[in-house]
């Protein structure tokens, strides 16, 4: 087991390196000056050139590219142009906030997603099997900023029951950091009040992403489910005379899971990337905001920084998702 | 050719031709619904609530929103086509090129294909879109980058399937050229494309929304009902139907899509299992 | 029983404090649209991190809240050479920076130094400085290459920075830049408290602040971003926000009926242009500027787009500048006499298609949107270069990735007809990150221009600017739009005038206080 682990992190390498270089061939062809854009609106051209030369914006791109990646070989992830800060230092950041949304909507989603998965399985064509049809279809059609619009006018403009946006409210101040997670953070401390503020917040941005997402997982798990209500070994199970309920829990739902977790490993490494949007209208200071500022304001190594980390954790969620099979199913072994 | 996959009766497909027959139609001849200009400029009638003259209420430019859902259908649809005939024909050229030559080209091409999965899919849309500028023909090719690496490995595991099969060693043995005996194989091809391009239709059509929510994509006076829906958000509290509306389009036609590819995903029942890269074109779903 | 009445005083003052806020200073949340770049105040010349500068720093000289009259705030006193070129200010003795240290003239010295080395930000109002010398303590002169009019007024941006402070924290001979990104060295009414980048920053009194605490000002803020207009509505409405930056008038127009809310329209110098590029291929020819400046529907632009909530040009200039004159021609929608132009240039409907580039996340779309259907009806197509501002100074930075037409605004230091016009019409202001996105280069204009600016007897100078006004009609390199309003709303119990019309769209905190 470890051997195969450490050889599916040897892999990932080649993948990252192919990565960077998309990213770095990307950004550079962006267009507009990134030494403009670090000097200010109304450098001269002289100050132009000496602060291209300082960043190494005047080599060759293949040269700046190995610089970059020596620097990187280092742990250091370069400095942004335009905020003049160690890149790694912000996304120490800002990546907690993507963090804390992410892990909200996959407990929501998960927790919802696979028992409403099973529920329906298990009465196949019945009202419970509909609804969550409708819903599903509901879920998944509906774009994702249309949702946080509906979301937001509902229960912060009519009923006023929730934050509209933002990550804590402003009289609220931020718990110590210990991962930057705010309600980890407020729970480590013990500021019960902090943490409540927090969930609060947490609720609208995390229930957006989490309808398509939990419509998504149930969808899958109910699939699944039928696919394996349907196999050799439930019908022998159910042969035996073992009650139904032993037959799904022990027999179906565990198979059915599988694929179940490769969505659900899909889902987490998607919104590493694709919570640009929410962050946007929900005010949330995290990644996707980072993306979004550096891509248009021609911030290289903001760009390069966040496309690395956010495909790192995609390579390691895939390899958890694999290793989560194996545990799963008795017949997958890794050596 | 896959007359086969339309046959027989099924409600969701049904439906779901319906829905996207409809759009369809606005897109094709919008003059059948609509007589007013979809890009003028009327001030004085500006934020018009829902009434018989405009049914679904007009915009902050005065125009009817009824008339700008209906032309936008052609963007939308537009979009959703070309980005998928862009993504199916280079997987299929890059795909068959690796399946069928092996090699060191497939390792190469292959490894490609990891490296374009493994990006996070918006960040990725978004760099595309900022190095090509905004606009709708940019965001075509922005979305197209995310979706191709999923067909080449479609066609490449089609091919690698076919390669063992006889008419292909048969074809092999009489002496056929490699080109003479792809073009052999691709027909073959053709239904998991088809299916899978009906699965896709619907998250194209949520992610290039995206993109024009965000201010790429179609540029005004171009009616695309994702920019529609940023540029109501404003009037979101009082003028409510300048967002909802475009937004509930939107929303109809992606149920249409994606109840025509369940349909036709279940007719082509495909292995859910296997490493998570082989179904990753389905993470860019909830853009 | 002779027990109670002693009693009763002390119940009263033990209810009194129980009914009263645990805390009673005044605390205000303030919600803005955009994340400042930088808190760095060289950069003040955007309104984004002058809305901070004017709470955490303080120039030696400012503007009365809501007016154009200038007043002395770190300087106790100032005086001009006979030549005019040289200024000499006396730094007032009880001037404290945040970490308790007096204000000199070296930190004085410092800031012109460093505003001169950099290049950036406010410098662009400063180009005919030329440098400053430490007289003695609290005595320093800045000196001119020639003499300016709009220098005083100028003044009112250029923060006073902390030398002492920053010395130790320059990175590669920066200035203290990467320092001053998210950090102050102010001695304004206001210190730093805490800095989030991308969501809020948090402001408290500073006990030193030398105009002193007698009055009633705000106590602490906190400035957050909430980019999306509906919800800085709804944050405001529900009591989460006290003030709230408002960039549409339809929501303006909605808020004024909400019980508790008040909503402010004040006058600002913000001038709203659109640049025709003059080198572009179909726009050189004067003739065809003036027909799409006539084709632009101003009324409607004021009356139904804004509600009223704009203001016409007067000539070339906002009404509130200085030379800016009544009897000035206002922009005007004349759709025959634009054909005539056009006809007589040769043009024929049809055969034009022009770029225009603008910045739709700021709400210029509408702008775009009328210019697009005022050139629809002369026959002319225009299409959408929907970008940021960055984007946009960069497009504009060179000729060759110029559109043919962009939005521009110019956002004042000071009431001086100078400030709008030399930065959109001087050929020195074309390209590499200047405001004359009409790459209009004309020897005659510079040479007008530079006059202007140097002529100090204001009848003068107004003469010269009158000059200018027709040649630009003329010539038309920029077409003026309108005068911005700037919109905000806040709770009725937040009193004070914030808005000067010296520093658009900022907050001034120590002019505010609740009730």
């Amino acid at each position: 087991m470890g051997s195969y682990i450490a050889r599916r992190l040897l892999q990932m390498l080649p993948v990252l390196l192919g990565v960077s270089m998309l990213t770095f061939a990307l950004t550079n062809l962006l267009p507009g000056d990134p030494a403009r854009a670090a000097a200010g609106r109304h450098a001269t051209p002289q100050q132009l050139e000496e602060v291209r030369e300082r960043l190494g914006l005047d080599r060759p791109l293949p040269v700046q590219y190995a610089m970059y990646m020596g620097r990187l070989a280092r742990g250091d992830l370069g400095t942004s142009l335009t905020s003049r800060q160690a890149v790694a230092g912000e996304l120490r950041l800002f990546f907690p906030a993507t963090l804390e949304l992410l892990l909200a909507t996959m407990v929501i989603a998960v927790c919802v997603g696979i028992p409403l998965g099973v529920l329906t399985a298990t009465r196949r064509g019945r009202w419970p099997d509909r609804a969550f049809l409708g819903f599903s279809y509901v879920g998944v059609g509906m774009p994702v900023f249309f949702t946080a619009l509906l979301l937001q006018i509902v229960f912060a403009g009519w009923l006023r029951v929730l934050p509209i946006a933002g990550r804590l409210g402003l009289e609220t101040v931020p718990p110590p950091i210990y991962t930057g997670i705010y309600t980890v953070d407020a729970l480590l401390a013990g500021q019960w009040a902090t943490l409540l503020d927090a969930l609060r917040h947490l609720v609208l941005p995390a229930l957006t992403l989490a309808i398509a997402g939990a419509a998504e997982v149930g969808r899958i798990t109910r699939r699944s489910m039928l696919q394996a209500l349907d196999e050799d070994y439930v019908r022998t199970a159910r042969a035996k005379g073992l009650p139904e309920r032993t037959v799904w829990q022990r027999h179906a739902l565990p198979n059915a899971l599988l694929p179940t977790t490769t969505v659900i490993g899909l889902q987490v490494a998607f919104l590493l990337g694709g919570t640009v949007l929410i962050e946007n209208l929900f005010s949330w200071g995290g990644l996707g905001t980072y993306a979004w500022t550096g891509i248009f304001r021609l911030d290289i190594p903001v760009i390069m920084g966040i496309t690395l980390i956010a495909t790192t954790v995609y390579l390691l969620v895939n390899l958890g998702v694999d290793l989560v099979y194996a545990r799963l199913d008795p017949r997958i072994r890794y050596e | 050719m896959s007359s086969a996959l339309f046959r027989g009766h099924d409600g969701r497909l049904v439906a779901g031709i319906a829905i996207v027959g409809l759009f369809a139609t606005m897109a094709v001849a919008p003059g059948l619904f609509t007589s007013l200009d979809p890009a003028g400029l009327n001030l004085e009638g500006r934020l018009m609530p829902p009434s018989p003259a405009h049914w679904l209420g007009t915009d902050a430019t005065g125009n009817d929103v009824f008339t700008r859902i209906v032309y936008g259908a052609r963007t939308t649809l537009g979009t959703v086509i070309a980005v998928l005939a862009i993504a199916s024909l280079v997987g299929i050229a890059i795909g068959s090129a690796s399946g069928y030559v092996g090699g060191w080209l497939d390792s190469l091409l292959m490894r490609t294909t990891d490296v374009f999965l493994a990006f996070p899919p918006l960040i990725l849309a978004l760099a595309t879109n900022a190095v090509l500028g905004r606009g709708l023909r940019q965001t075509v090719i922005a979305v197209a980058v995310l979706w191709w690496p999923a067909y080449a490995r479609l066609v490449r595991g089609q091919i690698l399937a076919m390669r063992r099969q006889e008419f292909v060693e048969s074809a092999r043995v009489i002496g056929a050229s490699r080109i003479r005996i792809i073009r052999h194989m691709l027909p073959n091809v053709i239904d998991p494309i088809i299916v899978r391009a009906s699965i896709d239709a619907g998250f194209v059509a949520l992610t290039a929304a995206s993109l024009s929510f965000l201010g790429l994509g179609a540029q005004p006076p171009t009616p695309e009902w994702g920019r529609m829906v940023a540029e109501g958000q404003t009037f979101l509290l009082d003028q409510w139907w300048v967002a909802a509306f475009p937004g509930v389009a939107l929303f109809i036609l992606v149920v249409g899509f994606n109840l025509i590819g369940e349909a036709l995903g279940d007719r082509l029942t495909q292995p859910w299992r296997g490493s998570g890269a082989a179904v990753a074109g389905l993470a860019t779903e909830n853009t | 029983m002779s027990g109670w009445p002693r009693l009763l005083p002390c119940a009263l003052v033990l209810i009194a404090l129980g009914c009263a806020p645990a805390d009673e200073r005044s605390h205000v949340v303030l919600l803005t649209e955009g994340i400042p770049p930088t808190l760095d105040p060289v950069a003040a010349d955007n309104s984004r991190v002058d809305t901070l500068a004017i709470n955490l720093y303080s120039a030696l000289l400012q503007y009365r809240p809501g007016t154009t009259d200038l007043r002395t705030d770190l300087a106790a006193s100032w005086q001009v050479s006979d030549d005019a070129r040289r200024y000499i200010f006396d730094v007032r003795e009880d001037a404290l920076f945040h970490d308790g240290t007096p204000v000199l003239a070296e930190d004085v010295k410092y800031t012109v130094d460093r505003m001169l080395a950099l290049k950036i930000g406010v410098w662009a109002f400063f180009t005919s400085v030329s440098g400053a010398e430490v007289l003695d303590e609290r005595r320093v002169a800045i000196d001119l290459f020639q003499p300016f009019a709009g220098f005083l007024s100028a003044l009112t941006r250029l923060y006073i920075v902390n030398a002492d402070l920053i010395r130790p924290n320059d990175f590669q001979g920066d200035f203290g830049q990467r320092w001053l990104q998210n950090h102050e060295a102010g001695s304004g009414p206001y210190r730093l408290v805490s800095f989030q980048p991308g969501q809020q920053i948090t402001v408290e009194r500073f006990a030193g602040y030398h105009r002193g605490w007698e009055s009633r000002h705000v106590d602490r803020a906190v400035f957050r971003v909430l980019r999306e207009e509906a919800a800085r509505r709804i944050a405001l409405v529900n009591g989460d926000a006290d003030w709230i930056f408002v960039s549409s008038a339809d929501t303006l127009a909605a808020l004024a009926g909400e019980p508790g809310i008040r909503v402010n329209r004040d006058a600002s110098l913000n001038q709203s242009y659109i640049a025709f590029n003059t080198q572009s291929r179909h726009l050189g020819d004067a003739r065809v500027r003036r027909a799409l400046a006539l084709a632009y529907d101003y009324e409607g632009h004021i009356e139904h787009l804004m509600h009223g909530n704009a203001a016409q040009a007067h000539g070339v200039l906002p009404s509130g500048a200085e030379c800016a004159s009544p009897d000035s021609p206002r922009p005007r929608t004349d759709l025959d006499e634009a054909r005539r132009l056009l006809e007589s240039a040769g043009i024929r409907p049809g055969e034009m298609e022009l770029t225009m580039a603008f910045e739709g996340t700021t709400g210029e779309t509408p702008m775009f949107e009328i210019m697009r259907a005022g050139a629809a009806r002369l026959g002319i197509r225009v299409s959408a270069v929907d970008i940021e501002w960055d984007a946009k100074l960069a497009t504009f930075s060179r000729l060759e990735t110029s559109t043919d037409m962009g939005t521009v605004w110019i956002f004042a230091p000071g009431p001086e007809a100078h400030h709008y016009l030399f930065a959109l019409a001087h050929s020195s202001q074309a390209g590499n990150g200047g405001n004359n996105f009409a790459w209009y280069r004309s020897a005659a204009m510079d040479e007008l221009l530079e006059a202007a600016a140097a002529e100090l007897d204001r009848p003068l100078r107004c003469e010269l600017y009158r000059e200018i006004e027709a040649k630009w009609l003329e010539e038309m390199p920029f077409a003026p739009v309108v005068t911005m309003v700037a919109l905000s709303a806040q709770r009725e119990d937040l009193q004070g005038s914030a808005v000067s019309l010296g520093h658009p769209l900022t907050q001034n905190l120590y002019a505010m206080w609740r009730e």
